[in-house]
C-alpha cells in the first residue's frame, strides 16, 4: 500500500445553540431578549464516546437597540466526563446563569472562547470569527454572557432570533 | 485579526512554550481581544481585572498590530486585588507596554501599592528608564536601569527580584544595569496590595501623579526566577508570544489487509512513514 499524500481538515455535523425550535437548532439556549448583563447557560450536548480533537466556534448575536461599537458579547464553553459533574455551577439545562459576586461563578468557566466585538448596528445579526477549541470531555455546555450595553434582539417570535453558538467539528482526514 | 488572540491561543498544557509556563501565577493578555470590562487572567488562578475609570470600546485598541488596552495617565487602570498568590516571595513580572511619553516621572504600570501609596511594589517607568520600587511603612527601596533604554515604543521590560537581593531587569530582551535610586530603612518584605495595571492602586486612582499613560499589551507573572535565556525568548517571542498554540505532531495508522502503513504528520505535512 502506497502512503497517504495528504492531511486534510474535514468538518462534522455541527452542534447549534439557540432558541427551541428556531432553524437550525440541535440545543436549546434562550437567547431571546438576554438582559444587558444578564447571562445564559445552554443544555448539555454529548459529543459522543469518539469526539473530535478541536472544534471551530463561531458566535452571533442578534442584536435589537444598536450596541455602541466595541461593547462585547462572551461565549463560554465548559466539559463534563459524565454529564453530571459541571464545573462553574453550570446543571447542563437550559436556564439563567448566576455571574456570582465579581463574576465568582464565571471565573470557574476559565476565559471566554470567543468574545464578539458588536458593531453599531441595530436589528442585526453579529458574526465573530471563529475560535478553535478543543473539549475537556464528552459533554458540552455553553453560556452566554451578554456585556453588549444592549438587550439582543427581543423577537415577537422568540424562535425567529439569530443568535447562535455553532461547534463544528474540525476533524484530519487522510487522503491517499 | 491579529495574533494571538481568542480565536487561537494556548495555555499552560497547549502552549507552544510550555517552559514559559513553568510557575505562572497570572498573565493578563489585553492583547488576545476586547472582553468588556473584565481584562481576563488566562493563567490557572482566574485572578480576573475590572476595568475602572475606562471605557470598554474606546480603551480597547489595536496598536502594533495586537490588542492593548489604552490607559489615559489620569484615572484609568485595571483593578486585579489581592490574592496571596500575587504576592511570590520570588518575584518576577514581564510588561509589554508603550509609553505615550518618556518624559520623567514615576508612572506605574504594574503595581501593588496600598491605599497610602507607601507600602508595596511598583514596577514604573521614569523618564526612559524602568523602575521598581518596593516600601514598607519606614522603609523604602528603589532601584532603576540606568540608562535610557527605551522610547515611546512598544516596549519588554523584565523584573526578576529574590525578595533579597538587587532585582535584575531587562529591557527588549538586554539586561540593564541597575543602579540604587533610593533607600531608607531596611529592605522591606514584599507586603501583599491590591494588585492594579496601569496605575498606582487606590491612592494613585484619585491623582495622575502616578499613573501610566499609554497600551499595555501583556502582564505576566511567575512565582520562581526567570532565566536570561528565558527573558530572550520571550522578547523574541513578541508580545504574547507565549500564548503560541503548540501545534500537535500526531501518527497515524492506517489498515491494509494484513499491513500496517504508519505515517508521520507534524503541522499538516506528511514528514515520514512506514509499513510493517
Amino acid at each position: 500500500m502506497a502512503l497517504p499524500d495528504y492531511i486534510e481538515v474535514t468538518q462534522g455535523t455541527a452542534i447549534i445553540w439557540g432558541e427551541s425550535g428556531a432553524s437550525g437548532v440541535t440545543a436549546v439556549c434562550s437567547l431571546d431578549a438576554l438582559a444587558n448583563g444578564a447571562a445564559r447557560q445552554g443544555a448539555s450536548v454529548d459529543l459522543g464516546t469518539n469526539f473530535a480533537d478541536e472544534y471551530l466556534v463561531y458566535f452571533s448575536v442578534e442584536t435589537g437597540t444598536a450596541p455602541t461599537a466595541g461593547t462585547t458579547a462572551e461565549a463560554y464553553l465548559v466539559s463534563s466526563y459524565d454529564n453530571t459533574l459541571w464545573p462553574a455551577k453550570v446543571t447542563g439545562s437550559d436556564g439563567a446563569y448566576t455571574l456570582g459576586t465579581s463574576d465568582a461563578n464565571l471565573r470557574q468557566a476559565g476565559p471566554p472562547v470567543v468574545s464578539l466585538v458588536a458593531t453599531n448596528d441595530g436589528n442585526t445579526v453579529l458574526t465573530q470569527a471563529p475560535a478553535i477549541w478543543r473539549p475537556r470531555g464528552r459533554y458540552v455546555a455553553c453560556i452566554i454572557d451578554n456585556n453588549l450595553g444592549q438587550a439582543f434582539r427581543d423577537e415577537t417570535t422568540a424562535t425567529d432570533n439569530g443568535s447562535r453558538l455553532i461547534l463544528v467539528p474540525r476533524r484530519t482526514v487522510i487522503n491517499d | 485579526m491579529t495574533k494571538p488572540s481568542f480565536a487561537d491561543y494556548g495555555t499552560h498544557d497547549e502552549s507552544a512554550h510550555p517552559n514559559l509556563w513553568d510557575g505562572v501565577v497570572g498573565y493578563w493578555s489585553p492583547c488576545l481581544g476586547p472582553t468588556g470590562t473584565r481584562l481576563h487572567d488566562v493563567s490557572r488562578y482566574n485572578n480576573w481585572g475590572t476595568l475602572t475609570n475606562m471605557d470598554p470600546p474606546t480603551d480597547w485598541v489595536i496598536n502594533d498590530g495586537q490588542y492593548a488596552l489604552d490607559f489615559d495617565g489620569n484615572n484609568d487602570g485595571v483593578l486585579i486585588g489581592t490574592n496571596e498568590r500575587l504576592n511570590p516571595t520570588n518575584y518576577n513580572v514581564a510588561l509589554w507596554f508603550t509609553p505615550t511619553v518618556v518624559t520623567a516621572g514615576q508612572k506605574s504600570i504594574f503595581a501593588q501599592i496600598d491605599a497610602t501609596g507607601n507600602v508595596g511594589k511598583a514596577i514604573r517607568r521614569n523618564g526612559a528608564k524602568l523602575e521598581f520600587t518596593v516600601a514598607a511603612s519606614g522603609s523604602i527601596y528603589r532601584v532603576w536601569t540606568s540608562d535610557s533604554t527605551y522610547t515611546a515604543t512598544l516596549t519588554h521590560g523584565v523584573i526578576s527580584w529574590d525578595g533579597t537581593g538587587t532585582p535584575q531587569m531587562w529591557i527588549n530582551g538586554v539586561q540593564s544595569t541597575v543602579t540604587l535610586a533610593a533607600t531608607s530603612g531596611t529592605l522591606p518584605a514584599p507586603a501583599a496590595q491590591p494588585l492594579y495595571i496601569g496605575c498606582d492602586g487606590a491612592f494613585g486612582q484619585t491623582s495622575s501623579l502616578y499613573n501610566f499613560a499609554g497600551t499595555v499589551h501583556s502582564a505576566v507573572m511567575w512565582s520562581r526566577a526567570i532565566t536570561s535565556t528565558e527573558v530572550g525568548q520571550l522578547y523574541l517571542l513578541g508580545a504574547g508570544g507565549m500564548l503560541e498554540r503548540r501545534r500537535r505532531r500526531r501518527v497515524y495508522s492506517v489498515q491494509a489487509d494484513a499491513v500496517k502503513s504508519y505515517l508521520f504528520a507534524n503541522r499538516g505535512q506528511v514528514i515520514g512513514g512506514g509499513t510493517l
